[in-house]
């Protein structure tokens, strides 16, 4: 219990903690314009596992990141055609991307089990950031992908609540009829962010099989894409918020991980439940402050999510 | 009321009864029920042989192959996969009625496998008449156990239930491993994951000889006459009918909203905690690991697909057992199983986008007849949109 | 932004529409409509619920394309790609339910409409040109306060503000005054008269005649998706009863008179016969020192106590949003009460479960009718069982007993004349009328001691409105207790045997139902929160 190294410790959790940021993000754009879409596992795989082929095939991570960008995205546009254009239970179409991002994944990810990937990101030390003592190897020793969503998190709390897209994007998720009859395209605006959204969950995946576990192997995202959309819930659709969910359940991963080096004598099979019961936990942990502030169960998720919207010509 | 009275108004209602106009058979549950899933199995199996072609694979070889022996050569096999499916099924069709997502069919699937185990192996000694029923109680024990929590917290708290039912799969997968890996393994078992086998009285009797479908087969037929019985006559199914439908209305009613969600996770949970114990003890003899291909989330592909009708479940299982059998001819064919789980994927997206255009006709179909002779729109589609 | 385009010159055209048709699955919205509006005039859209009054509305703010007919603006024609088309020609819609988003500022709601600049935002600026703006037309508004935490009148102001904003020369309003107090429909109206002057046109949608005559120059009357005339209105004797007529397609008889708010007088007749005093004291349903925690700001009912007798219809007045649903609810179960009590027949009703208080005799007929009254997607029989699939009529141990059902259901379809097309199709197909009439039937069906109804004809036509009428009375004559929840005092002026008003959830006062000039004012000064001189017990 005592050989427990604080500093790797941590430092490991915001490599943990980064795969789930970047989907966790993704979906919090998704759902702010209204669309529920619970196949984040499935993305997440699909994105890692595309990226991984393309990264084989070309030899560059930076061809692999592209196409797990895309890979993310195209998978949300099928789930953005049923739920958005054609009214399909939200919920239902979700799982049903879970089922085909797994499938798929698995299918096409066959020959590359058990391969290391031809190029990742490597850690890459920061100048000076990263000679601080503490912070400095926590924070800045560290590969591209935890940087670059250093930098996304604020700008997306600052697109989301400073500009016009955003405020349109806010006004979508909050109430269609309104943005509607603004002028904005209800239907548009959910297609960008369905996909921009999936874009960023399948960067997610390949920030695992191109970042921090470079080799391809089946389910490697063990839950997380779920674990992602409790912690929207969690950070009750804040970018920042996000960051602490995310870090946190990254801590809980590193720290298990540490226990079980340390020879804890518990069994590791208990400690690697830990991070999806403080998932659970985290959710009766929000559900029971809002609780607390109005008086009864309720929710802070934008009013028209999870909804179909149709300008109803009465028929 | 005087009996005369009571004619005078009973002959009104005679009168009114004969007003009433005559049930128009909704295509929406007839054929709806049976067209869709059929198109939409075919359409996937084109979607399927385009990604074995694409891939270099003989697509029409390999797809003929999986029909033959999933549903002529080994149709057995395949009612031995519908018996777990179509209980997970169930269980989880009554909390979808509530519009409850429980996602966590799989979680209590092994919620039921962990307590029937624990009594195989705690109690080898006890004849069949005596452990079988005790395994039945504790697999839907187990189960309901796995199902309880993410209904308290969803009716206490609002707990987002697909979280946490698909969390507690997670759980359930690991304890499953610690026993296997840890206190129960077979100290005979050459060091692999698995426990002792079951003494034979506690092994579910096989029904039909030379072929591996057992008791459980039974078990899934009561289970959907009982269901059907429970959802469609009392007035508890009616209760979740309406809780599904609109939540707020239901407090109107005067429905016990709270309780009724724990106690839908419950029985779903058991159900599916049923199946899971019918599977140990059925077909492995011992647990082990990966005793579930997935059982629990084809059975929520297979209750959509059915339409949460009890009977129409055992079809649908049937299907999917076939297609999850199917799993081994692909190995043989050399094709990843993964392609299993993507299938399964797309008839559920071909399912809910057939199902969602062929509604949209019946609706403005059924708009158009409503609004008939009358220049009186019905007002409450605009304010429903409000 | 604020340099707007100019409003046309007085007299002008603004628009004009020509022959617009507008067809839904088995329904003609708007046959070959005509109208036309000049800058500079109040022109007043009229028709029942159901005319097509929204379908033109819907029309000319982009959202609904005519299949039929032509469009012009400022005697250019023109096609109306969309809303945000509509907007950048110059259209402004205030819709009756305020398409405003409830967690945004004012000013943010503003942005919503604006295409300029594209990426970031100066809430700041239009933080400061709304304060501007409002000053110089009487509409004063918080800019920088979020949308959910202001009254409704200000959510008004808000919404014409943004329009004007936008640069709307053409405003059209749709039943503005619908939920506005007395003093605030005044203000609103100076406000409109002041933008006419300045050469903007103005299309104001409404059904109150009331109102319609006292601030319009012409009239457009709608009946059955056709313009049936255009008026001039010129004040003379007779012209309401000519709208009337033209509303509703056949000379108005007194029921329908009193249904438009024509009958100045209220019948005599309606008046219950008096209870004896010992029965009273125990048949009635009384409040004392209800304290129940508000939906939104202002909604917490504070310290209220009333009573209702049998055989008395009660309405209970005001600004929607002032406490009256919370209370409603609490009496039915639905709702917490955090102090005071509730009896029925001297038997406690505190926060009693809604099935003990539904037991015990109390019916409630929710004023979100699809939302909360009835399971849309069921069919007509399961709504008819909703509230009482628990009794020993319909249930046998576990059971349901359907044919009981059925039989019930064609009682009541018979005897409430309710027009179905298909029992078994989703009740959410049900006009506004006939799902009113079913949960009517439903809820008297087990003749309660105490009846509930909030807002029981909003979105009915006449003939449905008188029917709902009917049949309050009818229940109240058989000794029910009537509680109304009314935010159109013509109606509770038509209805009730007492008026509460209710301000900021609290019960102002106790009026009777007589329209004089000096009840009027007193009602109005009580729903605007200002107390009486002289209040009455």
């Amino acid at each position: 219990m005592a050989d427990i190294d604080v500093v790797k410790t941590l430092a490991s959790a915001v490599v943990a903690g980064t795969p789930v940021l970047y989907a966790t993000l993704g979906e919090i754009l998704t759902e702010r314009s209204g669309v529920l879409n619970l196949g984040l596992e499935g993305m997440m795989l699909v994105g890692g596992m595309a990226g991984f082929a393309a990264t084989a095939a070309t030899g560059n991570v930076f061809i692999g990141v592209a196409v797990s960008l895309i890979a993310g995205a195209a998978l949300a546009l099928v789930h953005a055609f049923f739920t958005v254009s054609i009214g399909v239970n939200q919920v239902v179409s979700g799982l049903s991307l879970t089922l085909v991002g797994t499938g798929i994944a698995s299918y096409f990810g066959k020959p590359l089990v058990g391969q290391a990937a031809k190029d990742s990101f490597q850690t890459l030390p920061i100048p000076l950031l990263s000679d601080i003592p503490v912070i400095g190897p926590i924070l800045f020793t560290q590969n591209l992908f935890v940087y670059f969503s250093f930098l996304l998190v604020p700008a997306l709390f600052y697109f989301i609540y400073r500009t016009r897209p955003g405020l349109n994007l806010r006004a979508v998720g909050e109430s269609p009829s309104t943005a509607d009859a603004q002028g904005i395209s209800v239907i548009g605006t959910r297609y960008l962010y369905t996909l921009l959204g999936g874009a960023l969950v399948g960067m997610g995946g390949a920030s695992i099989s191109l970042g921090s576990n470079p080799n391809w192997q089946e389910n490697i995202t063990a839950g997380r894409g779920w674990i992602a959309v409790g912690l929207v819930i969690f950070a009750l659709w804040n970018p920042w918020r996000a960051f602490v969910g995310a870090y946190l359940f990254g801590g809980m991963e590193a720290f298990q991980f540490s226990l079980q080096v340390a020879g804890v004598p518990i069994s590791s099979y208990f400690l690697r439940m830990l991070p999806y019961l403080l998932t659970i936990a985290a959710l009766v942990f929000t559900q029971w402050r809002l609780k607390d502030q109005t008086g009864r169960a309720s929710s802070a998720a934008p009013s028209g999510l999870g909804l179909f919207y149709l300008r109803r010509e009465r028929g | 009321m005087s009996l005369r009275q009571r004619a005078v108004k009973e002959l009104e209602i005679q009168k009114t009864l004969v007003a009433l106009p005559p049930r128009q058979i909704y295509p929406s549950t007839a054929a709806l029920a049976v067209a869709t899933p059929v198109l939409s199995v075919l359409v996937a199996l084109v979607i399927a042989a385009i990604i074995l072609f694409l891939s270099g694979k003989d697509a029409f070889f390999i797809l003929t192959e999986i029909v033959h022996t999933s549903f002529i050569q080994n149709f057995s096999e395949t009612v031995v996969k519908a018996i777990p499916l179509t209980l997970a099924a169930l269980g989880v069709s009554l909390a979808f009625r509530a519009r409850l997502w429980n996602i966590g069919a799989e979680g209590q699937f092994y919620g039921g496998v962990l307590v029937a185990t624990a009594l195989a192996l705690g109690f080898p000694g006890l004849p069949a008449p005596v452990i079988i029923p005790l395994m039945v109680a504790g697999g839907l024990l187990g189960g309901a156990i796995w199902g309880l929590l993410p209904g308290l917290l969803r009716a206490w708290l609002d707990v987002n239930e697909i979280i946490s039912s698909l969390m507690l799969n997670y759980v359930a997968l690991l304890l499953t491993d610690y026993f296997i890996f840890g206190p129960w393994r077979d100290p005979k078992g050459f060091n692999f994951p698995v426990t002792a086998t079951f003494s034979d009285a506690a092994r579910l009797p096989v029904l039909v000889t030379n072929t591996r479908i057992h008791l459980g087969l039974v078990f899934a037929i009561i289970a959907a006459a009982l269901v059907w019985l429970l959802v469609s006559r009392t007035k508890w199914g009616f209760e979740l009918k309406v809780m599904g439908d609109n939540l707020k209305a239901a407090r109107y009613a005067g429905i016990n909203i709270t309780r009724n969600i724990v106690i839908a996770f419950l029985l779903s949970g058991a159900l599916a905690g049923l199946a899971g114990m019918s599977e140990v003890t059925g077909i492995a003899g011992r647990l082990q690991q990966n005793l579930s291909p997935g059982y629990g989330y084809t059975a929520i592909i297979i209750a959509w697909l059915a339409r949460l009708n009890p009977w129409a479940i055992i079809l649908v299982a049937v299907l999917f057992g076939g297609l999850v059998s199917s799993g081994f001819t692909m190995q043989r064919v050399g094709v990843s199983s993964g392609l299993v789980t993507l299938l399964q994927g797309i008839v559920l997206f071909c399912v809910l986008g057939g199902e969602s255009l062929y509604r949209r006709l019946l609706y403005q179909a059924a708009l158009r007849r409503s609004n008939q002779g009358s220049n009186q729109g019905p007002d409450q589609l605009k304010d429903k949109e409000s | 932004m604020l340099s707007k385009s100019e409003a046309p010159a007085l007299g002008t055209t603004a628009v004009r529409l020509k022959n617009i048709t507008k067809r839904f699955p088995g329904i003609v919205a708007n046959d070959r409509v005509n109208f036309e509006v000049k800058a500079g005039e109040i022109h007043a859209l009229l028709g029942e619920n159901g005319a097509g009054k929204s379908t033109l509305l819907n029309i000319l703010a982009g959202l609904y394309r005519p299949e039929e007919g032509e469009i012009f603006l400022r005697e250019e024609k023109t096609t109306l790609r969309g809303p945000a088309d509509a907007i950048k020609k110059g259209v402004g819609v205030v819709y009756q339910h305020f398409k405003l988003v409830p967690n945004q500022t004012v000013a943010e709601n503003v942005a919503l409409g604006m295409r300029q600049p594209r990426f970031l935002l100066n809430l700041k600026k239009i933080e400061n040109d709304l304060t501007e703006l409002g000053q110089n037309y009487n509409l004063a508004v918080r800019p920088a306060t979020r949308v959910g935490t202001l009254s409704v009148g200000e959510q008004q102001r808000a919404e014409i503000l943004r329009a004007l904003y936008l640069g709307a020369t053409i405003l059209a309003l749709d039943e503005p005054t619908a939920n506005l107090t007395p003093k605030e429909t005044e203000g609103l109206f100076t406000a409109i008269r002041r933008l006419a002057e300045q050469g903007y046109a103005i299309i104001f949608v409404s059904h109150k005649l009331e109102e319609v005559v006292s601030l319009a120059s012409r009239a457009t009357i709608l009946r059955g998706g056709k313009a049936v005339a255009t008026l001039d209105l010129k004040g003379l004797p007779g012209e309401k009863e000519q709208i009337a007529r033209l509303m509703i397609g056949r000379e108005a008889d007194s029921q329908s008179e009193l249904e438009l708010g024509m009958l100045d007088e209220v019948p005599l007749e309606k008046k219950a016969a008096p209870i004896p005093e010992v029965v009273s004291a125990q048949l009635t349903l009384q409040v004392r020192g209800l304290h129940v925690k508000g939906e939104v700001l202002n909604s917490t009912v504070k310290d209220v106590s009333f009573e209702v007798h049998p055989g008395e219809m009660v309405g209970l007045v005001g600004v929607a949003g002032n406490g009256q649903r919370e209370l409603a609810e609490a009496l039915a179960g639905l709702r917490r009460a955090e102090r005071g009590d509730v009896t029925l027949n001297g038997a406690d009703l505190t926060n009693r479960s809604a099935r003990q208080v539904h037991r015990a005799g109390v019916a409630f007929v929710p004023e979100d009718r699809l939302g909360v009254g009835s399971a849309a997607g069921l069919n007509l029989e399961d709504n008819f069982l909703l509230r009482d699939y628990w009794r020993p009529e319909y249930s046998a141990g576990p059971f349901l007993r359907r044919k009981a059902v059925r039989e019930g259901l064609g009682a009541a379809i018979g005897q409430y004349s309710i027009a179905v097309g298909d029992a078994y199709a989703p009740a959410r197909l049900l006009s506004g009328g006939n799902l009113q009439k079913l949960l009517l039937a439903r809820e008297l069906n087990s003749q309660p001691k105490l009846l509930i109804v909030a807002n029981p004809t909003r979105g009915l036509d006449i003939n449905a409105s008188a029917y709902v009428h009917n049949k309050l009375r009818q229940a109240r004559d058989q000794g029910a207790a009537v509680l109304l929840i009314l935010e159109d005092l013509d109606e509770a002026f038509l209805l009730c045997d007492q008026l509460l008003v209710m301000y900021e959830g609290r019960i102002m006062g106790k009026l009777p139902p007589v329209r004089s000039a000096a009840n009027l004012e007193n009602i109005g000064l009580l729903m605007a929160g200002s107390s009486l001189a002289a209040t009455h017990s």
